[in-house]
């Protein structure tokens, strides 16, 4: 036992903790009230120092050990395990009766006696528990060997990962991915813009995965063996695409659109050879020769770009949309290109794959056998304004396309299209207004969970989503860590099964 | 005497000299070792019927060495009714008489009392946290520490005030003297022993055990409330009426402030 419940209401619990005992934020903890045969979680959102007798005895006590201190004088201080303790103020987390969870809607009996939880109180949790594994359930530093993880029928409602540089974005986007390379029946696409997933960075990287071959498939603009050669038609990018990366005028919009209305698919292929005297005289001069020059100058620079091709038929991107819908994790590496050209190969990969999942809509038997599509974009802030990652937040759910947004800055993501995502994983963050907006948009109330984010190592999170009982802490797992597990389980499993076959010849 | 006047009374007080005999102050060590009893009641008056009142008391003990209380001896409250005018007077007579059976029955170690001691006894010592003794008007132990502090600072001393009765300073750096009441032999030796108790840094100069088991002893305003709430539930449980209570324990003042 560690303490004893003094106060206070519905919303807040605070108990007075044993003297010995060491508790820290964001640590979870049950009252085991016997009265009630209920076992009440509660978080603990805060800690106070609490003395028994006056605020000044404790002033008075503190200015007597300087003065000792500095006369070099012994002294003592007798039963402070009693006089001295903290205070625990938790935010009740809910309650569990006859194995089944509620809501805090009710107190715990006066002065419960308040426990760490055990792997068997939280039993209750694996109900929510979905099957794309990414860590163990903390209680404040401590990881409890109860398995987190997230539902693979909830990718199509978006995933936010938020977390300050270092706090380990990386990591965790690895295990996902391990875990659905794991299960199978996921598409993820990941765009690796720094090149740090399949090599890993100095650890290991997806390529480790012992499930690597079957099913993790990369592309890059440099392939090599085992890497596909990444490729996008001109024909292949619309005017929308260059309008979510770039910024243009109202008269370079219109022309844009112009183009594409004459030419079609081919306009950007037109654009850029030819010239623009040419084109001037297609419009019959109603666009300016200036207009014209800025669109060509860069049309070149996509043109130009190593990944982009004149060919209709000199693409990978009916591939790489094969290869989701047949459960793989497919990365992009695109650490060797500009910016624009990471950010072109995002979004014409998500206009397509959404595309291809609207007209699979129509055919109700055909669209219910693919698996949901996860599109990851780092830095996300950078798209999610406006045009087609807005628009998969808005409407993606329906086509079975989720967004799994990695930022540092989520308050300069629009309020509205952080209330699209349903799941947060949040890790360290140190900016106020960053958090402010996660508190806004979170599916689970984690108003009160500031100290704790505040104080979230590296590898510490919080998962939020709608259905979980409350925000689940997690310490994530370390991917070397985790995909060494998964060797070992599955030489264990191979080794079972060569002894089921020795005993039966 | 207006508040002007109040604050040149207060500064005539406290710059008052009065000289004592350096010799008459004695230096002490102190010692590192000891084992103590400390013994404190408290009690608390319940209701008021005028022609008599009701109190609660508590008495108890606890045994120490100078790391730790190693024994609790607290007894259960007890309610007393008391038919006399002067009935805090009788009260307080009753709560040292207890306190002195309970001394009465300890021994093998120094035994110290809160307050001081109406007649003498063997091997009790009474340690005050509070006395009447004066000069004039001025309060004794005040002027004794001021003149003990500047001719032995940051010193364990004592002073023999009158017969077994003394002021001692038990910490060096201790902000008061107390009045202690012993009759027996050895004085220096023990408040030696006393001072290995005295070195508790929210009480510095004061025994920890005497601190402790007033705390122990103490019968809180929550107390008193509880006893008071089970007294009047258990006499109307045996028949009796609220009116009847209310009639027998009326305060008018109560009603006078709402």
């Amino acid at each position: 036992m560690i303490g004893r419940i003094i106060g206070k209401s519905i919303g807040e619990i605070i108990f007075r903790q044993s003297y010995k005992e060491d508790i820290k934020i964001g640590e979870i903890l049950v009252a085991d009230d016997k009265e009630k045969k209920a076992l009440f979680f509660l978080r603990v959102v805060d800690i106070q120092y609490g003395q028994e007798g006056a605020e000044k005895w404790g002033i008075k006590t503190a200015g007597d050990m300087l003065l000792l201190d500095e006369k070099n004088e012994k002294y003592d201080l007798r039963e402070k395990e009693r006089r001295l303790f903290k205070i625990c103020i938790c935010k009740p987390l809910g309650y569990v009766k006859n194995g089944k969870f509620y809501r805090p809607k009710t107190l715990p009996s006066h002065f419960c006696a308040v426990r760490r939880a055990g792997k068997e109180d939280y039993k209750f949790l694996e109900k929510y528990m979905g099957d794309i594994e990414i860590g163990k359930l903390r209680s404040g530093e401590r990881a409890i060997d109860v398995k987190v993880g997230v539902k693979g029928d909830l990718l199509p409602y978006h995933i936010g990962i938020f977390a300050t540089t270092g706090m380990g974005k990386s990591n965790l986007m690895r295990v996902f991915a391990a875990s659905a390379m794991k299960m199978g029946k996921y598409g993820i696409l990941i765009i690796d813009p720094h090149g740090e997933y399949y090599e890993g960075n100095g650890g290991k990287g997806l390529k480790h995965h012992p499930m690597a071959e079957e099913r993790l498939i990369v592309y890059s603009p440099h392939p090599s063996f085992g890497i596909n050669g990444l490729k996008i038609s001109a024909y292949e990018i619309s005017v929308a695409d260059l309008e979510d990366i770039f910024i243009f005028s109202e008269a370079q919009k219109e022309a844009l659109h112009a183009l594409q209305s004459k030419f079609g698919r081919k306009w950007l292929v037109e654009l850029y050879e030819k010239d623009v005297e040419e084109l001037a005289e297609i419009f019959d001069r109603r666009i300016q020769d200036i207009t014209f020059g800025v669109l060509k100058r860069r049309a070149e620079r996509i043109m130009n770009s190593e990944i982009i091709h004149k060919d209709e038929d000199v693409s990978t991107t009916r591939q790489i949309i094969n290869d989701l819908l047949s459960g793989k994790v497919v990365l992009i590496d695109t650490s060797g290109l500009y910016e624009y050209e990471e950010l072109l190969v995002s979004v014409v990969m998500a206009r397509k794959i959404l595309n291809y999942n609207k007209n699979l809509f129509r055919n109700r038997e055909k669209f219910s056998s693919i698996p949901p599509i996860l599109i990851t974009i780092e830095e996300a802030q950078r798209v999610l304004k406006d045009g087609i990652f807005a628009q998969i937040a808005r409407e993606g759910r329906k086509f079975k396309v989720g967004l799994c947004a990695i930022t540092q800055q989520p308050k300069l993501i629009k309020e509205e299209l952080l209330s699209q995502f349903n799941t947060f994983f949040i890790l360290g963050l140190a900016d106020e207004g960053d958090r402010n907006i996660l508190k806004s948009s979170a599916k689970q109330d984690i108003s009160k969970l500031e100290k704790e984010i505040q104080t979230l190592e590296i590898g510490e999170g919080l998962i939020t989503y709608p259905g979980a009982p409350f925000a689940i802490p997690v310490k994530i797992h370390w991917y070397d860590d985790y995909i060494e597990g998964m060797k070992k389980e599955e030489i264990a499993r191979k080794t079972m099964n060569e002894k089921i076959d020795d005993d039966f010849y | 005497m207006g508040i002007e006047e109040a604050v040149d009374y207060l500064r005539k007080i406290t710059q008052e000299r009065i000289e004592f005999e350096k010799d008459d102050f004695v230096e002490f060590d102190r010692r590192e070792k000891g084992e103590i009893y400390a013994i404190d009641g408290s009690s608390v008056k319940l209701f008021d019927a005028y022609s008599f009142s009701v109190y609660a008391r508590r008495t108890g003990y606890v045994f120490a060495n100078e790391r730790k209380i190693l024994e609790r001896g607290i007894e259960e409250i007890k309610i007393d009714f008391i038919f006399a005018e002067n009935a805090d007077a009788i009260n307080d007579e009753r709560r040292e008489a207890e306190e002195i059976a309970i001394a009465e029955k300890l021994s093998g170690s120094l035994v110290l009392m809160d307050g001081c001691l109406k007649e003498k006894k063997d091997g009790i010592i009474g340690i005050s946290k509070k006395s009447g003794l004066k000069d004039g008007n001025i309060p004794l132990l005040f002027l004794i520490k001021k003149f003990g502090d500047k001719i032995m600072p940051d010193k364990c001393w004592y002073y023999e005030i009158d017969d077994g009765i003394y002021a001692v300073k038990f910490h060096p750096y201790s902000r008061f003297a107390f009045r202690v009441d012993y009759f027996g032999n050895d004085v220096e030796d023990v408040f030696a022993e006393i001072a290995a108790f005295c070195n508790d840094v929210s009480c510095i100069g004061y025994p920890y055990a005497l601190a402790e088991v007033h705390k122990l002893v103490k019968i809180g305003r929550e107390d008193a409330e509880y006893l008071k709430y089970s007294l009047l539930h258990n006499a109307i449980q045996k028949g009796m009426s609220m009116e009847e209570l209310e009639d027998l324990f009326y305060d008018y003042h109560e009603y006078l402030e709402g």
